[in-house]
């Protein structure tokens, strides 16, 4: 069980790998717990953007936060260019912060409103890379410039800047030091969809610029089907499948995929009006008391007893990445296939 | 449309910043009808929640006020009512829910007990039948175990499930209109769709009229009979719902068709509104959306665009509407 599960095969230059991450929380010593990220792996190409999907409770902010060392892992490796960041200390770890950076969904949040853009931006050029001075003016100008904002607006404070300007300075502070890695987790979630737009437009130049790579995280598959290569489909601390964008987008090969595809409203009246929808009752599983066997057992449609009683290994899929479901193996035995080669739907 | 439950004319809302008036929803004006569900749609800052929170007061005044406009429900003027036949009106006839029912109910009462209290606020029935009207009422909503969830506190539900409180609340006295200011945005898809299937069956329940706020159009796409798309506080356009996304009548309303990011395969780089949305303090002199548009003219800038009525319903505040063709979804 504890065996990390088998990826999909890349083919890149692997720059993140993460293998089997748990991270578990007590309120309490005395309290059940919960296990918000359980036996979690995947991993992300250099220059490459994977997408993290999942609802609230899923795990995906935990992932992140984990890897940032901002929560403390219970076991499992997250490796970055050859280095453990979960058992990394001191120094070390001090130097690879400066290799993986964060931005989040509210930048107000991330900013001490005291300071002036030079400096929120500069302190990490001066803490992390010891560029002072001209050479920090320098560099803060260029970072301005490449998120969209000009050098008038150095001597600003973040409130005086709208939403998506703020989180323009935010980008602009993580790519300050040149990480190979920025985690955003629902970075352009509370941005109108026009600046959500031109937030993504950034991303995108920004990596072909400087070959970082991206986790984003979101719940929006809308957006992540747009910006990531391949996507992690996450379901109370488990991953339920994983692969190409494409593939889990077109032909979703879990259940919870196709439930969650399903539920995406779409801006289009008349194919909204056709559309067969899979509307899933209840709601996920308490995490400090979960189900044994399949997490999502008490809502998928295709249900079979198996189900109820073991956690289905991860296997490959056709067209690239794994999916954790009975139907795969036992059942119908969908030997890789996606869901639409289900002739009859059990359940 | 004969005969419709609400008609909003000329709604003005101006909040005082310090320095003097701002209008924050300009001379708005549209219809509700009976069993009807209008959207109300629009970015930040484009004044749609405060238009709804104005149709029953429930604006703070001050700083704000209703300078101007009417609200008439079933022929009845809502603007200008004292607090106390404001009292009678929501609830009773009017029922908001709201994006965050947290911030909406009250932490130290069980939800049973919330529900019993707006019920004897309304209706002159005892304590015993209002507590059953509470649990029926969550039995209609889909929480399961009503008698014994009741009795539970707030924190003890869901994000959903505290949604499908406040919808029963909502609807516990049969109000004639449904005011659901982003109901679903913070919920998961699933249970968004959950909840947006829940409305719609109580709706049909009760035959209730909708007015439902949101930024996202692939909800409009799914619930409202009709849109009125908001900025900058003014009506930009006011459409039937197909009528808005295939043949869409002011540059805004395509510019926002255009940005909505699809599931369907990867197309190069998103469309996007170039600029961001106005402050009130900072509208423009003329149309305010002619910063951003990429059909502006001088006369865009020059002063205020008249709503044009186009026939069937529909209405444009744009100066180029009879010589642009837009493009909407395909």
């Amino acid at each position: 069980m504890s065996e990390p599960a088998t990826t999909v095969a890349s083919g890149g230059d692997v720059l993140l790998s993460i293998e089997d991450l748990h991270v578990t929380f007590r309120r309490r010593r005395t309290d059940r717990p919960v296990r918000a990220v359980n036996g979690v792996s995947f991993t992300l190409d250099r220059g490459e953007t994977i997408g993290v999907v999942g609802e609230s409770g899923s795990g995906k902010s935990t992932i992140a936060r984990a890897v940032m060392r901002l929560v403390p892992a219970e076991r499992g490796r997250a490796v970055l260019d050859g280095r453990d960041l979960l058992t990394l200390g001191g120094d070390d770890l001090r130097n690879a912060r400066k290799d993986v950076q964060m931005v989040f969904q509210d930048p107000y949040s991330s900013m001490n409103p005291s300071m002036v853009v030079a400096d929120l931006i500069g302190e990490p050029l001066e803490v992390q890379a010891g560029i002072t001075g001209a050479a920090r003016d320098k560099r803060v100008a260029e970072l301005l410039d490449n998120v969209g904002l000009s050098s008038r607006h150095l001597q600003r404070y973040p409130y005086e800047f709208s939403g998506g300007q703020r989180q323009r300075i935010a980008i602009a502070r993580a790519l300050a030091n040149r990480p190979k890695l920025v985690i955003l987790d629902e970075a352009v979630s509370a941005l109108d969809v026009s600046t959500q737009n031109q937030i993504i437009n950034l991303l995108e130049d920004l990596q072909h610029g400087t070959g970082v790579s991206f986790l984003f995280i979101a719940h929006d598959l809308a957006v992540v089907r747009h910006i990531a290569r391949r996507t992690v489909v996450l379901y109370l601390g488990r991953v339920m499948e994983e692969g190409p964008s494409e593939r889990i987008f077109e032909t979703p090969a879990h259940p919870y995929s196709e439930a969650l595809l399903s539920a995406v409203p779409i801006p289009n009246p008349a194919v909204q009006r056709q559309r067969a929808r899979v509307v899933l009752s209840g709601e996920p599983p308490d995490p400090s008391n979960p189900p044994p066997g399949c997490p999502f057992a008490a809502r998928c449609t295709y249900v079979m007893d198996v189900c109820r009683t073991t956690m289905p290994e991860p296997t490959p899929v056709d067209g690239g990445g794994i999916v954790a479901c009975h139907l795969q193996t036992t059942g119908p035995a969908l030997g890789g296939r996606s869901l639409s080669g289900l002739s009859v739907r059990p359940g | 449309m004969t005969d419709p439950l609400l008609v909003v004319d000329g709604l003005t809302v101006e909040f005082y910043s310090g320095t003097g008036w701002e209008k924050v929803v300009d001379s708005v004006s549209f219809t509700v009808g009976r069993g009807e569900t209008l959207g109300l749609v629009g970015e930040s800052g484009s004044g749609k929640s405060v238009t709804c929170m104005a149709l029953t007061a429930l604006i703070p005044m001050p700083p704000g006020r209703i300078s101007a406009g009417s609200v008439r429900l079933d022929g009845r003027e809502l603007v200008g009512l004292s607090p106390k036949e404001l009292e009678s009106v929501r609830g009773a006839q009017v029922a908001n829910i709201f994006q965050e029912p947290m911030t909406s109910l009250n932490p130290a009462f069980t939800v049973g007990e919330q529900i019993a209290e707006m019920v004897r606020r309304h209706q002159k029935i005892d304590r015993k039948a209002a507590w059953a009207r509470a649990v029926e009422m969550l039995d209609r909503v889909g929480i399961p175990n009503p008698a014994r969830r009741a009795k539970e506190y707030p924190h003890q539900f869901s994000g959903g499930m505290r949604q499908r409180v406040m919808i029963a609340m909502a609807v516990s006295c049969e109000p004639k209109l449904l005011i659901a200011d982003e109901p679903t945005t913070a919920l998961d898809v699933t249970i968004q769709a959950q909840v947006l299937e829940l409305l719609k069956d109580m709706q049909t329940e009760f035959g209730m009229s909708v007015v439902f706020i949101t930024h996202d159009l692939g909800v409009v796409a799914q619930v409202c009979d009709r849109v009125v798309v908001l900025y900058g506080g003014r009506v930009m356009e006011q459409s039937g719902i197909d009528d808005l996304y295939y043949r869409p009548v002011h540059p805004y309303t395509e510019g926002l068709l255009t940005a909505m990011p699809q599931i369907g395969p990867r197309s190069g780089r998103l469309a996007s509104i170039p600029g961001s949305t106005p402050v009130p303090s900072s509208l423009p002199a003329g149309c305010a959306f002619s910063p951003r548009c990429p059909y502006v003219l001088d006369e865009c800038r020059s002063g205020p665009v008249p709503l044009t009525e186009l026939g069937g319903g529909r209405a444009s505040r744009c100066v180029r509407v009879h010589d642009l063709t837009l493009v909407g979804t395909k």
